[in-house]
C-alpha cells in the first residue's frame, strides 16, 4: 500500500485549495455579477458593519464580546457595592432611634428610680437619677449616624428590674467615682424582653454596659471612642471579672433597686476609681 | 488595470476600482468561504461582509504591493468565516462527529484533486474542518489557531489529527464505493 504522511500532502493540498482552480461542485454556480450588484447596493448604504477586525494582521479576537463581558462584570461589581452602601445608609438613617435617658443628680436616698415618661416630648425619652452625687445632667446627645448603628448593633439584653415591675434601670448610673454623663435605657413592659443601657463618662472613654437577662447571654462591657466606634478596653480593665458575672447573679438581684452584685461588679471598672 | 491605479481608486472609494477587485478576487474568496461554511448562501454572506469591510477600511491605501493586499484580503475573509461560525455557535461542535479509528496519520493512497478534496472536507464536522483549513490551507500554527478559536493548542492538534484520520477513512470509503461501482 502506497501511503503518504499527511505532512507531504499539506503543500499539495494548500496549492490546490488556495489556488484559483475552481473546486466547487458542478451543480453549484456562483453568480459573480449578481453578487457584485448586491455588494454595490450594500456599499451605497451607510456603514453599519464594524471593521475592527479588518486591520492587517488581525485575528478575530472577538474583542466586542470580550468587552461586553468585561462591562457586565464591572456592572455586577458596581451593583453589589451600591447595594452594600445602600444597606449601610438605610441602617444608619432609618434604623430604630436610640432611647435617650437624661440623668440627674440624686438628692438623697442613694437609690435610683425612674421618673415617669414625659409623653409630651418623646415616648422614648425618659429621665433617671444617678445613684450618687457625682453625676450631673448633660444635654441630650446628638449621636452621629455611625454611633446610632453601632449602638443598635450592640443593643443588649437586659438590665435590672425596679420596684415598678415593668421598668428597668441602668445599674451603672451609680458607678462609684465615675462622672456619669448620661444613660440610655429602654423601658419595656414585659420583663422577659431585653432592655439596653449606656453609660458614658465625661473624661474617659464612654462604655456601654450590657447585662443579660434570662440567662441567655453574659454581661459584657463595650468601650467606645469619641467617634462612637468600638475601642479596646483600657489598661487595667478587669474583663475577666466582668465575665464572671453570671446571668443568675443578675436575675437574683432584688427588685427594690438594690443592685448588689451588678453594681459591685461594675465598680470594678477602672473608670470608677 | 495597474495595481497603483487600483490602489488609488480603492483609497478614494472608487466604485470602478472596487468592481475590478471583486471581479479579480471574488471567485477565489468565495471558494475560500465555502471551505469554511457549508451552505452557499452563508458563504456568500461572509464574502459580502468581508468585501464591505475591505472596501470601507482601505481608504488609507496601506498596501504597497498587490500580494500584501491579497494576503490581507484572505485574512479578512477567514476572519469573517470564523465569526460567522462563532455566531452560529457551531465552531467546535464535534460531538456528532463520526467515530475516528485510531491509527497512524497517513493520508490517502493517492493524491487528491482539489474538487475531491473539497468534497471530502465538506463531510467533516465543522470543528475538524475549521482546524484543518486553518492549519493545512492557511498555514496557521497551532498557537495561532488556538488564539483564533479560543481553544487550547492541544485541542487544535487533536482536532487536526482526528480530521486527518477521518479524511483518510472517508477517502477509503469513497474508493471502495467507486471500486464496487466499477466492478459491477
Amino acid at each position: 500500500m502506497n501511503t503518504m504522511p499527511w505532512e507531504k500532502h499539506d503543500n499539495e493540498m494548500r496549492n490546490q485549495l488556495s489556488g484559483s482552480e475552481d473546486f466547487l461542485p458542478d451543480q453549484e454556480h456562483w453568480r459573480r455579477d449578481a453578487a457584485w450588484q448586491r455588494l454595490s447596493s450594500a456599499l451605497d448604504q451607510p456603514a453599519s458593519v464594524e471593521i475592527d477586525n479588518a486591520r492587517p494582521g488581525s485575528l478575530p479576537q472577538y474583542s466586542r464580546r470580550r468587552m461586553a463581558i468585561l462591562w457586565i462584570k464591572w456592572a455586577v461589581a458596581a451593583s453589589v457595592v451600591s447595594v452594600l452602601f445602600a444597606l449601610l445608609w438605610w441602617n444608619a438613617n432609618f434604623g430604630e432611634e436610640p432611647v435617650i435617658a437624661l440623668s440627674e443628680p440624686e438628692t438623697g436616698s442613694g437609690k435610683s428610680y425612674t421618673r415617669p415618661v414625659d409623653e409630651s416630648l418623646n415616648k422614648k425619652v425618659v429621665s433617671t437619677e444617678a445613684a450618687h452625687n457625682s453625676s450631673k445632667e448633660l444635654a441630650l446627645r446628638n449621636y452621629p449616624a455611625g454611633l446610632k448603628s453601632l449602638l443598635k448593633r450592640n443593643e443588649v439584653k437586659a438590665l435590672l428590674p425596679t420596684d415598678s415591675g415593668n421598668t428597668y434601670l441602668i445599674a451603672n448610673a451609680g458607678l462609684n467615682g465615675m462622672k456619669v454623663a448620661n444613660e440610655r435605657s429602654e423601658n419595656q413592659s414585659n420583663s422577659d424582653k431585653p432592655v439596653q443601657g449606656e453609660v458614658s463618662s465625661l473624661d474617659i472613654q464612654p462604655a456601654i454596659v450590657q447585662v443579660p437577662d434570662g440567662g441567655k447571654t453574659r454581661p459584657r462591657v463595650v468601650h467606645l471612642n469619641e467617634l462612637g466606634l468600638q475601642a479596646p478596653s483600657p489598661p487595667g480593665f478587669d474583663r475577666k471579672l466582668m465575665r464572671s458575672l453570671t446571668p443568675d447573679m443578675v436575675s437574683a438581684s432584688p427588685p427594690d433597686g438594690n443592685f448588689g452584685k451588678i453594681r459591685s461588679a461594675i465598680r470594678l471598672d477602672p473608670f470608677s476609681n | 488595470m495597474d495595481w497603483q491605479i487600483q490602489r488609488e481608486g480603492l483609497a478614494k472609494g472608487d466604485r470602478k476600482a472596487q468592481q475590478m477587485i471583486f471581479r479579480q478576487y471574488g471567485k477565489a474568496m468565495y471558494q475560500l468561504c465555502r471551505r469554511y461554511i457549508s451552505p452557499p448562501e452563508d458563504a456568500e454572506e461572509a464574502l459580502m461582509n468581508g468585501f464591505m469591510k475591505l472596501y470601507r477600511h482601505n481608504g488609507r491605501g496601506e498596501f504597497a504591493d498587490e500580494a500584501a493586499f491579497a494576503g490581507w484580503m484572505r485574512r479578512i475573509m477567514v476572519n469573517e468565516c470564523l465569526m460567522m461560525l462563532r455566531s452560529r455557535n457551531s465552531m467546535l461542535r464535534v460531538a456528532d462527529a463520526p467515530e475516528v479509528i485510531d491509527g497512524h496519520d497517513y493520508g490517502p493512497e493517492n493524491s487528491l484533486s482539489a474538487k475531491e478534496l473539497f468534497l471530502l472536507l465538506e463531510q467533516l464536522p465543522v470543528g475538524y474542518r475549521t482546524v484543518f483549513n486553518l492549519y493545512v490551507v492557511e498555514g496557521f500554527t497551532h498557537k495561532e489557531i488556538a488564539n483564533c478559536l479560543e481553544i487550547s493548542e492541544g485541542s487544535s492538534k487533536s482536532q487536526l489529527s482526528k480530521a486527518r484520520k477521518l479524511l483518510a477513512q472517508l477517502w477509503k470509503k469513497e474508493n471502495e464505493y467507486y471500486a464496487l461501482g466499477k466492478a459491477r
